[in-house]
């Protein structure tokens, strides 16, 4: 008789047989397995929660399944002791416990008996306590921030410590997560100290000190953020106003104290300054972004790196302990950087390559012409060509910065002068890190003008001796990227024979700061242009006509997807130029153009038209600092005319009281015809009073002033104003306190502007937009400035309803161009929009910054500017959207007919 | 402007100081195009 061993957890499936299943399911996927005693109290535990409440058992089944892998059994009895302790005082206890201790057991001591204390403190105001603030600490322990973790406790052990009423408890309890939660990694657990240290002295100093944080006092390191935070406990401790002032960063002090201990620069701060040396050094935009941008690829990338498109710098830069000098660094590696699009190192055009250097076809390991593999540029193929793709993309970047450092040598002399020091620094960790590399001493010679050790290996001296042979520096500035890689292919067949020879495997080089050519970034950028160009290059082929795929590329991307006959002659040339083959003359009409065009895919044949003009402005685009030229198409739309304007007059009839109360405030606004003006010292009649001042001064011996006269001044009102009114689909929806939509309201206060200005008699025009996308942007009449107000525009008003999207900046431009045409004295443009601008590729800060240009572009044209935000509350966006002083908010969009035509009057009066 | 700053440089001013007066000073008083005119002038010399 053989006696089989009962496995540890058939007691759980005979207790809770769906359980079991996943349990089971859980264990089975473990390396190495759990051992039997562990299944043993798994199983024995899971039985005893599911009996106290089926949560519990579960919860206490994942927590001991999440200990499992790494903890020994010391640790799963420590957690289910902890949770067995908690259910003994109350069920809901258990659970949290249960469900947060288990990331805190897998820390260890000392952190798990620090939390034990913490939650007895907590406890003290409730189990309400609890649940939030552990959520974050269970996310910080699973992050592996442990030191962040110990620091959260301390926190909680500070703050739940205090004497609190349950509003300030409950305010905690959601305030202090929600807190941590949104601090950067980096330097979480110093910023939870100080927090700790604010919670200690005052609870009212946590929000200024949060708000502080989010102002900029986040980018402070440990040191200088104690001392920042100490400065404002001294002035809290003097006047608790000033110190909530100065951490808060509400005062000039409080800033400037923040500036002068600030070491690290966000890019953001320097953004502009780099764009625009930028702009001015390549006579063109280039856009500058954050490393995190790319994602997972930003781990492998130390410091700088472009894609043809961008250059990508660090999110932040602390290397040095001075903000100026890690400024300078920023600018160090945007100017190196420069010197690929200056040098045109993204354009490496493999055809070209052959052409220029007879002998590339043979030296390559692939065969000419090349089959082109889609979504891969030229660059990114010549390196995969290799069987030891690392090696040849390093010998390429190697030649193809010494050419770069060549071409920067004899251009920038001051550039190379200024940034020697860094290079030198470099230069000795390169060589620290490269020890023994191939190519350290070639390397140190070609980039950074250092004399390193050769080999002591002779034939291996003899290949370095060869590498840095093959640069000769008085071939670099006028020769191109392609012969760096035929240098590279060179120096392949030699370095790829030595590294078989000696049975190494290669190891990348690290290159000084870490910049080396990526040209999986650049396929991937150009990836758009690169196709098209490819399907042209092919059609044209067909025809007898060879152009580069880099040339018509950047053509099509200079011209945003655009070529012309004259295009394609150009390019036929430069490449018979490179080649050095006589020019052939082109024969291509344009009709045989466009249908080339069509049959790649590039242009849509042409489809009917809307009626109505298509006008294009630029749009300005925040990340490059520049203008898009031609980005956006504005066309102006009719509102059908619909029978009569019974809506209108039901309005006007609905607001009777208010309409006639307007017409008698708007009637004050007209001027009575004649101004007097006093004390003038020339005019058509004597001013008596004045005259009487004269003779009394002159009795009492005083200087009599001179100006006796009256000059009488006919006025006139010369205003002109256009009203803009945001038509987007959100306003639909209904206004605060009321049925009606947004757009009911709005158009209420339409009605009532157009009666109310019919009295003071100005021009006035009216007009809504809409749109998709930046080739589809409305703009739709509603009342054109030479245009009375007729039952058309009665109509218009009545039936106007929600479209699409809003791109605010189209329109403003728009707008401000069509009243450019009118001269008047004053000229006003009013907006009336419920919240931010947002449209296809138009969002957040890309759209608010598009608009505050077209805003300010139309203040520049002498356009009083202002705008009505309704049916949201309050934003500091709003802000920066139309500067402080140039909007108002209404939260109850039911006050805008009343608000609009005050307004209108305060901006008018003269 | 580049005969001025000529003018200035054959008259012994050195040439950051001839440039910045007679090229980039006139140019713009915006302090930050300044600074970029700067940083342009530090590339060169």
């Amino acid at each position: 008789l053989t006696t089989v061993s009962p496995h540890p957890l058939d007691a759980l499936r005979l207790a809770d047989p769906d359980t079991y299943v996943w349990v089971k399911g859980k264990v089975e996927l473990m390396v190495p397995p759990p051992g039997a005693s562990a299944l043993r109290l798994l199983a024995d535990q899971t039985i005893w929660g599911l009996s106290v409440e089926t949560a519990m058992g579960t919860a206490l089944a994942r927590g001991i399944l999440d200990l499992l892998p790494c903890s020994a059994m010391p640790r799963l009895h420590r957690y289910v002791q902890m949770v067995r302790r908690a259910s003994d005082t109350g069920i809901t206890l258990g659970r949290i416990v249960a469900e947060f201790s288990a990331a805190v057991v897998s820390a260890g001591e000392p952190l798990t008996r620090q939390f034990e204390t913490t939650m007895a403190v907590m406890l003290g105001k409730g189990t309400y306590a609890l649940r939030a603030p552990f959520e974050v600490l269970r996310e910080l322990l699973q992050a592996g921030d442990l030191v962040s973790a110990a620091a959260y406790l301390d926190l909680l052990a500070a703050a739940f410590r205090k004497d609190l009423t349950y509003n300030q408890s409950l305010q905690l309890v959601y305030l202090l997560p929600k807190s941590v939660r949104r601090l950067a990694a980096r330097r979480r657990h110093f910023q939870i100290e100080q927090l700790t240290a604010v919670v200690t002295v005052n609870l009212r100093l946590v929000d200024a000190y949060l708000e502080g944080l989010a102002k900029g006092a986040a980018l402070l390191d440990k040191g200088a953020l104690r001392r920042f935070v100490s400065q404002a406990m001294e002035r809290f401790e003097r006047k608790a106003e000033l110190g909530i002032k100065f951490l808060s960063l509400s005062s000039k002090v409080g800033q400037d104290a923040c500036l002068a201990l600030q070491r690290a620069v966000p890019l953001v701060h320097v953004n502009g300054q780099l764009s625009r040396y930028l702009q001015a050094r390549l006579g063109y935009s280039v856009r500058l972004e954050p490393l995190s941008g790319l994602g997972g690829l930003a781990a492998e990338i130390a410091w700088v790196c472009s894609d043809g498109q961008s250059i990508y710098l660090p999110d932040e830069v602390e290397r040095f302990d001075r903000r100026r000098r890690n400024i300078g660094f920023y600018k160090f590696l945007v100017r190196l950087e420069a010197a690929l699009f200056e040098c045109r190192t993204f354009d490496f055009d493999l055809e070209r390559a052959a052409d220029v250097h007879p002998g590339f076809s043979e030296k390559m390991p692939l065969a000419m012409p090349l089959r082109r593999i889609d979504g891969m540029c030229d660059g990114e193929q010549f390196v995969r060509a290799f069987p030891l793709p690392l090696l040849a993309g390093d010998l390429f970047t190697l030649y193809e910065h010494a050419r770069l450092g060549a071409f920067l040598r004899k251009q920038y002399p001051g550039l190379m002068r200024q940034t020697q020091p860094l290079l030198d620094a470099e230069a000795r960790v390169c060589i620290q890190a490269n020890a023994s590399h191939l190519l350290a001493p070639v390397a140190l010679h070609l980039l950074l003008s250092r004399q390193a050790p050769f080999s002591t290996d002779p034939s291996t001296a003899d290949l370095q001796r060869e590498l840095i042979a093959l640069f000769d520096p008085s071939m670099a500035s006028p020769l191109g990227v392609e012969t760096s890689a035929f240098r590279a292919c060179l120096a392949y067949a030699r370095s790829s024979r030595w590294y078989a020879g000696s049975q190494g495997r290669y190891r990348p080089f690290r290159f000084p700061h870490d910049r080396r050519l990526r040209w999986e970034l650049v396929s991937r950028a150009m990836s758009v242009h690169d196709r098209s160009a490819a399907l042209i290059q092919q059609r044209l082929e067909e025809q007898g006509l060879t152009v580069y795929r880099s040339e018509l590329r950047n053509r099509l991307a200079d011209q945003q997807g655009r070529l012309s006959a004259e295009d394609v002659t150009a390019l036929v040339l430069s490449r018979c130029a490179a080649a050095r083959q006589p020019g052939t003359p082109v024969h291509l009409s344009s009709r045989q153009l466009d249908k080339l065009l069509q049959l790649s895919g590039l242009e849509r044949p042409p489809t009917a038209e809307a009626p109505g003009d298509a006008y294009r402005y630029p749009e300005w685009d925040n990340t490059v600092q520049d203008y898009l030229f031609d980005h956006t198409r504005v066309r102006e739309a009719e509102i059908p005319v619909q029978n009569g304007a019974e809506r209108y007059q039901r309005i006007l009839q609905r607001h009777g009281g208010l309409v006639s109360r307007m017409r008698h405030a708007f009637a004050l606004l007209k001027p009575e015809g004649i101004t007097m003006l006093r004390q003038w010292p020339e005019g058509d009649a004597v001013d008596y009073r004045a005259l009487l001042d004269y003779v009394m001064d002159r009795r009492a011996g005083r200087m009599p002033s001179e100006r006796l006269f009256i000059k009488r001044l006919k006025q006139e009102r010369d205003v002109a104003v256009v009203v803009l009114v945001d038509l987007s689909r959100s306003t639909a929806n209904p206004a605060a306190g009321g049925n009606a939509s947004v757009l009911d309201v709005t158009k209420e206060a339409l009605v009532l502007f157009c009666e109310a200005l019919q009295v003071v008699g100005d021009s006035y025009a009216i007009a809504g937009f809409s749109g998709t996308g930046r080739h589809s942007v409305d703009y739709y009449h509603i009342k054109r400035v030479e245009e009375p107000l007729s039952d058309a525009v009665r109509s218009r008003i009545s039936y106007l309803s929600p479209q699409r999207s809003t791109r605010m900046g189209a329109a403003v431009r728009h707008a401000t161009a069509l009243l450019g045409e009118v001269q008047r004295r004053v000229r006003l443009l009013i907006v009336i929009s419920d919240g931010f601008p947002n449209d296809l590729g138009y969002k957040a800060d890309y759209a608010i910054a598009d608009t505050r240009r077209a805003v300010s572009e139309a203040r520049a044209s002498n356009f009083h500017v202002k705008a009505i935000t309704v049916n949201i509350g309050s934003d500091p966006g709003l802000d920066a959207l139309y500067g402080r002083v140039h909007h108002h908010v209404i939260e109850n969009v039911r006050d805008l007919p009343d608000k609009l035509l005050r307004l209108y009057g305060t901006l008018t009066r003269f | 402007l580049l005969i001025y700053a000529a003018q200035l440089m054959r008259q012994g001013i050195d040439l950051k100081s001839a440039c910045r007066t007679a090229i980039c000073l006139p140019l713009t008083d915006d302090e930050r195009l300044q600074e970029t005119l700067e940083d342009l002038m530090d590339d060169l010399f």
